[in-house]
This record gives structure tokens, sequence and C-alpha cells, in this order.
């Protein structure tokens, strides 16, 4: 296995641990440009299950790129994912159906991971619940306002429980007591086995992520 | 098993979001409307050709609006666990359903008012439109960028189908051309031999169906650098 390049770069007291074990999610020399821009080159990346790892850097140094090509929608130039297990993504923009309320977002992508449509909906709606979706929200999604979407949006990345969590700065438009909510949530399914790669921006929450890989410093024009 | 539910799954959700835009299904109704009734003011033995493209091009723009507003989420349905084929077989299913509706009602609607000579003609172009242009408009959903051009597109051909002579050999290239024979044998005209036409809707309706498959796959698909194994794999 490749050593990952990253931790000799990663500030010593961001370092937590490391599960011993297969990787859940593995990349291995991922290039991606746009054009002439360079945006990714030569990332190696584990994620182990029951660890978090924070993805950090500046605006434009391919975060949203990387954790595109991880969940399989945006192809690399070179370089391969693996995965295993089942995945969860939650992407920056709530990728939402403005005419379907919650309840059939929840049915429709419960079908997807083979759930029963009353088995989907009750578990989504257990995990909206969690972070405090009203209950009797029946609007359909075009109608709900930006934090709202974004609950829905990370449930329907967490419906089935999956083994692999892509989470593209998830908690945009949350108020603060769901977002401190959101990391103690992050506790849990750590604890539950789960492999969690999550692009932040809130240097305050790097101390509740296991390692912080900082994107700027791997593509080699920050401080690395 | 999985697979059928998958498409049931997204024939229904597809249905709910178009139910839902009530304005937009009073124009897909209203517009075919207007063309026929305005033809058959001016000019009544060609209004069923007329009336049957304003379907035609209501069917597939909605079928190309259908694409388009999928298209930013599709590609997490499939990470959930549908393909690609699914998804579109689903939408095309309940698209087709409501433009089998809407040409029904379109046929009863110009039988009462056109008098065609041939109603089995009529019937036929009627259900032809159907078939090929809800087919038309998800092709172009798959393979244009954007609404604007999807729409340019399908208003060019059906616009062009609208304003050739009916026996120009062009007629052949385009892709309502075998409904529109239909209509003019059912308003009195010559058209082609009803076999033939057939035969040209059903090779047009199957290549557009494939061209969906294909490019709907590669617009929503997953790529293949990425190896999902299943727990434990």
């Amino acid at each position: 296995m490749r050593a990952d390049p990253f931790d000799s770069r990663v500030p010593s007291q961001l370092v937590r641990s490391r599960t011993p074990g297969r990787p859940a999610l593995q990349v291995e020399g991922v290039d991606k440009r746009f054009g002439r821009k360079e945006v990714l080159r030569g990332i190696d990346l584990s994620v182990w299950p029951g660890e978090v790892v924070g993805l950090v850097g500046e605006n434009g140094c391919g975060k949203t790129t990387l954790l595109r090509i991880c969940a399989g929608l945006a192809a690399p130039d070179r370089g391969t994912v693996r995965i295993s297990g089942r995945l969860g993504y939650c992407p920056q923009q709530p990728g939402l159906f403005d005419r379907l309320t919650a309840d059939e977002h929840l049915a429709y992508f419960g079908a997807g991971r083979g759930l029963a449509r009353a088995e989907a909906v009750a578990e989504g709606r257990r995990i909206l619940g969690s972070f405090g979706f009203p209950a009797r929200e029946r609007s359909v999604a075009g109608q709900l306002s930006g934090g709202t979407r974004q609950k829905l949006n990370l449930a329907l990345a967490l419906l089935g429980r999956p083994t692999v969590l892509l989470l593209d700065e998830p908690y945009q438009g949350f108020d603060h007591g769901v977002y401190v909510n959101f990391w103690d949530h992050v506790d849990s399914w750590r604890s539950a086995g789960q492999a969690i790669l999550v692009v932040t921006h809130m240097l305050a929450e790097q101390d509740r992520v296991d390692r912080v890989v900082d994107l700027s410093m791997a593509r080699g024009d920050g401080a690395g | 098993m999985s697979f059928w539910r998958h498409v049931l799954t997204a024939a229904e959700m597809q249905g709910r979001q178009l139910g839902r835009r009530r304005v937009s299904l009073l124009i897909v109704v209203a517009l075919p409307v207007a063309l026929y009734l305005s033809q058959d003011a001016s000019s009544p033995e060609n209004a069923i050709g007329f009336g049957a493209l304003g379907v035609a091009w209501a069917l597939a723009t909605t079928a190309l609006f259908a694409a388009l507003s999928a298209r930013e989420s599709e590609p997490r349905l499939i990470l959930s666990g549908y393909s690609s084929a699914e998804l579109l077989l689903g939408r095309l299913l309940v698209l087709l359903l409501g433009g089998f509706v809407l040409c029904a009602l379109a046929a009863v609607a110009m039988g009462l008012i056109s008098k065609p000579v041939s109603e089995g003609d009529m019937l036929a172009a009627c259900a032809l439109v159907a078939v090929i242009s809800v087919p038309l408009g998800l092709a172009v959903g798959a393979v244009l960028p954007t609404d604007l051009e999807g729409t340019l597109v399908i208003i060019g051909a059906v616009g062009v189908q609208l304003s050739l002579p009916q026996n120009s050999a062009a007629n052949l290239a385009l892709p309502l051309d075998a409904p529109i024979q239909f209509a003019s044998r059912a308003g009195g005209f010559t058209g082609s031999a009803p076999g033939l036409m057939l035969l040209q809707a059903g090779l047009y309706t199957a290549a557009l169906i494939l061209i969906s498959m294909v490019a709907w796959s590669r617009r929503v698909g997953r790529r293949r650098e990425v190896a999902i194994q299943a727990e434990g794999g």
C-alpha cells in the first residue's frame, strides 16, 4: 500500500489516530486538469472505517472536484478510486427535485438503496428529525429554506447507512445550534464505523476530525 | 425485480413532478389547440397535420425539460443504486403515457371538428406523434448542454417540417414525417404507403431512444475510474 503523502505535511497536533485495517476509501495517483489549469496532481488519500478526515484548502484548490471524483461523478485524468461498501455523497449544492416533497425524496432515494418505501421514509424522517427538520413539513423542496433543503440533502446521503460518507460543506445554511449538533453527529457516525471525508472551511472545528488534509499544500503551491 | 421497482419509482416521481407544473401543462395543451384552430380557420384541409405537429412540439418540449431538470439530481440517484437506463425508462414511460392521453384528446377534438376522410389514418398520426416526439425531446435533452439550444433545435425540427412541401424528399430525413404523412391521408391527400411510414417511424423512434440512452448514460453515469466493492469484498 502506498504511503499517504499528505501525512508528512499535516501539522502533527491535528493527527489523532489511524484505525488499522483496510481503507474504506482509497484514492491513488489522481490528477485532474480543467483546460490548462491543473487542479489536482498525484493525489493519494486513504480513509479508514471509523475515521474522519477533514479536507481543507483555499478556494479553487480542488476540494469539491476531489469529492466528485471520489463519488464517481467526475473522471480523473489519471488515477483510481476504490471504495469498499456503500457510498453516501452530500454535494455542496443540494441536488434536489424542486417539485417533490421531503418524503417523496426519501422514498425515491430509498428505493435506489433497496429500502421499502415505509422503511425509507421512517429512517429518513428519523435522520431529519435529529437535524431539527420540521416534522410536519410537507412542502415541495423548491419551497424550503436554504438550511432546510441542506438538511434534506444531508439526510439523503445518510439514508441506508453508507459505509463511506463524502460530505462537501454539508452544514451550509444550518443555524448555530444545528451546526454544533452536526459535529456531534459526525462523532456518532465515526463510532458506528463509517469512513468520513468532509470538506470544511471551519478551522475551529478541525479538532473534531482525526486528520486534516490540506489540498493547497498537497498540490505544491502551498506551504509544502 | 429491483429493475422494475426502480423504473416504476422513477416513473411515479417524474409523474408527480410533471403533474405539479400546472401552468406548463396548460401551455402544453393550449399550444397545439391554438395551432390547430388557426390553421382550421385559414386552410382546414391541412389542419390535422398542423394539430399533430403542435402536439409533437408540446410533447418534445415537455420531454426536453423533464430531462434537463433531472440533470443535476440524477447523478445522486445513480449513486444511490439506480442505473441511467432505469431512470430514462421511467421518464419515457410516464411521458409516453401523458403523450398518449394528449394525443387521444387531440384525436377526438380533430375528429369532431375536421371530419377526417380516414379516422384510422388520423389516429395513426396522433399515436405516432407521441411515440416519436417524446424520444425526440429526451434525445435532444441528453445531447445538448442547455435548454436554449434544445428548445431551438426542437422548434427548428418542427418548423422545417411545417414549411416543407409534402412531396419533398427532405421530409424523409425529418423525424415527424410519418405522422404528417398519415395526417395528410386523413385529410384526403395522398401519402406514402402505411407500412413504409410505420417502418420509418419505428426506425426513428429506436434511433432516438438509443441516442438518449447512450448520451444520458455518459452525462449522468458513474465514471469507470471509481470502483465500488461490496462490503468485505
